[in-house]
């Protein structure tokens, strides 16, 4: 699909800067130190780094969250291991395990990450959303909007949920009357993860009440991740009428679709 | 009995001393402010403007006399029971302007804050800020249910405006609460959040 985007991506070099500083320690480490404190360094970093893609695993149930601690395990492995097979040591037969380990989750991990099978697809809702609307005017308001309503039954729900929340399009929140989508959007996933934002309200969201009415708030902070001035009502109206398809989209079995369409726009594996 | 008259009559009514003002004038049959002041220990002024107040409200007659001195006044009870009642629907919105069917949408960039309810489907407040510099303050507007269902569904600024009786429609809020969404409108009209149209 080509189109003109609308939408800016956060600085994408925010995901790098994990791995650099890790990098950056561990040759630090081994200058400093030598090589066996630099590769337990390492693996003390990296077993550490495995337990967040497992709670990510334990909350969304996405399953590149899963090969992605493992591949973070290995590499743990790897780090603890080499050490004492340097020089002939006593574990020089069993590095090749973890090696081994260590390269095939990290291609299973590429294939993954090339695939956006473990993206956060906010900035996508956000395109969507934005693809329908003309530019003029702004008319920002931190009001909710309601946007319409949907037929649909409580197991439908269930299915909905589930897959919007394994395929990272939103997390869930259930509150008394509504049900709370809410796109992450510009790499603050591990906040709600480790449960350190808890408070949805202010970010962008949609709601389905028990009717099946859906709602939509923007936030601003999203809003300005525009390029150009939307028409904020028709881009809440839209947005509502973007999940509307997508729980179409489920109640008709065609999940699948609703991802293509997301893939479809292309954006940046790390937007 | 007009609102004014009452929180007239429920200022002295209120007083500390009241009910021992009332006691001695239901068992005097005329007293005057020093009398009454001694007795109570009140200061005559004191005395002097309870028993004034109460002669304007006509519940005590109030009478010059002169007894070889110069002159003063009496007071006399002229009611043994107090009743009031109050017609508050005098307080009750009449459709000001064009009531119902006036259109409205929200004014751009009107600087407040909404607080969305959890359940998502209304604003349980709205939160402005009146004032400049030092004296800026917030002041927090706490919604009933009606009211804040009536502004989850008021058009956005640049959206197509709608009627009151649009707005009450789709929000499902019924015409008995037409007052309380109109004393909304009005007020947040004066604040500039919303605009007529």
């Amino acid at each position: 699909m080509l189109f003109e985007r609308k939408t800016t991506d956060d600085a994408w070099w925010q995901m790098l800067l994990i791995p650099v500083i890790v990098l950056l320690l561990f040759f630090s480490s081994m200058a400093i130190f030598g090589p066996e404190k630099g590769f337990f360094l390492l693996g003390g970093l990296y077993a550490v780094f495995s337990v967040y893609p497992m709670i990510v695993f334990f909350r969304t149930k996405n399953p590149g969250h899963l090969i992605q601690s493992a591949f973070f395990v290995a590499v743990s492995f790897v780090g603890f291991v080499t050490p004492f097979a340097i020089d002939n040591g006593p574990m020089k037969k069993i590095i090749p395990i973890p090696l081994f380990f260590m390269y095939v989750s990290m291609l299973m991990l590429f294939y993954q990450s090339f695939n956006r099978k473990i993206k956060w697809r906010g900035m996508e809702i956000l395109e969507l959303a934005g693809l329908a609307v003309d530019s003029g005017g702004t008319g920002y308001t931190p009001r909710p909007r309601p946007t319409g309503q949907v037929q649909i039954s409580q197991t439908e729900i269930a299915r909905f949920t589930d897959f919007v929340t394994r395929e990272l399009i939103s997390l869930v929140y259930y509150e008394e009357n509504s049900l709370f989508f809410v796109p992450v959007i510009g790499n603050i996933e591990f906040l709600y993860m480790l449960g350190i934002k808890q408070d949805y309200l202010d970010e962008t969201w949609i709601a389905l009440d028990a009717e099946g009415k859906l709602s939509v708030h923007i936030s601003e902070k999203d809003y300005l991740r525009y390029k150009i001035d939307l028409d904020f009502d028709h881009l809440c109206e839209s947005m509502g009428n973007v999940f509307a398809e997508f729980i179409q989209l489920s109640q008709e079995g065609q999940e699948r679709r609703i991802v293509e369409k997301m893939n479809a726009l292309r954006l940046p594996i790390f937007s | 009995m007009q609102f004014k008259k009452l929180s007239l009559l429920g200022t002295y009514l209120s007083k500390d001393y009241a009910e021992e003002f009332f006691r001695l004038l239901v068992n005097y049959q005329t007293i005057s402010a020093s009398e009454a002041a001694s007795r109570l220990g009140l200061h005559i002024r004191t005395a002097q403007d309870f028993l004034d107040g109460l002669a304007d409200l006509e519940i005590v007659e109030k009478e010059e006399v002169r007894e070889k001195k110069r002159p003063y006044f009496r007071y006399t009870l002229s009611k043994q029971a107090l009743s009031f009642e109050v017609d508050l629907n005098q307080f009750k919105i009449a459709n000001p302007g064009q009531g119902l069917e006036r259109v409205v949408r929200e004014k751009e960039n009107s600087g407040v804050n909404f607080s969305v309810a959890r359940g998502g489907d209304q604003i349980s407040a709205v939160t402005v800020w009146e004032g400049e510099g030092r004296d800026r303050a917030e002041r927090k507007i706490s919604l009933t249910t009606p009211q804040g269902k009536f502004l989850y569904h008021l058009p956005f600024p640049n959206a197509k405006p709608l009627s009151l009786s649009a707005i009450m429609e789709k929000a499902e809020v019924s015409e008995e609460f037409n007052p309380e969404i109109q004393d909304l409108v009005e007020e947040l009209a004066l604040l500039g959040v919303i605009e007529f149209l």
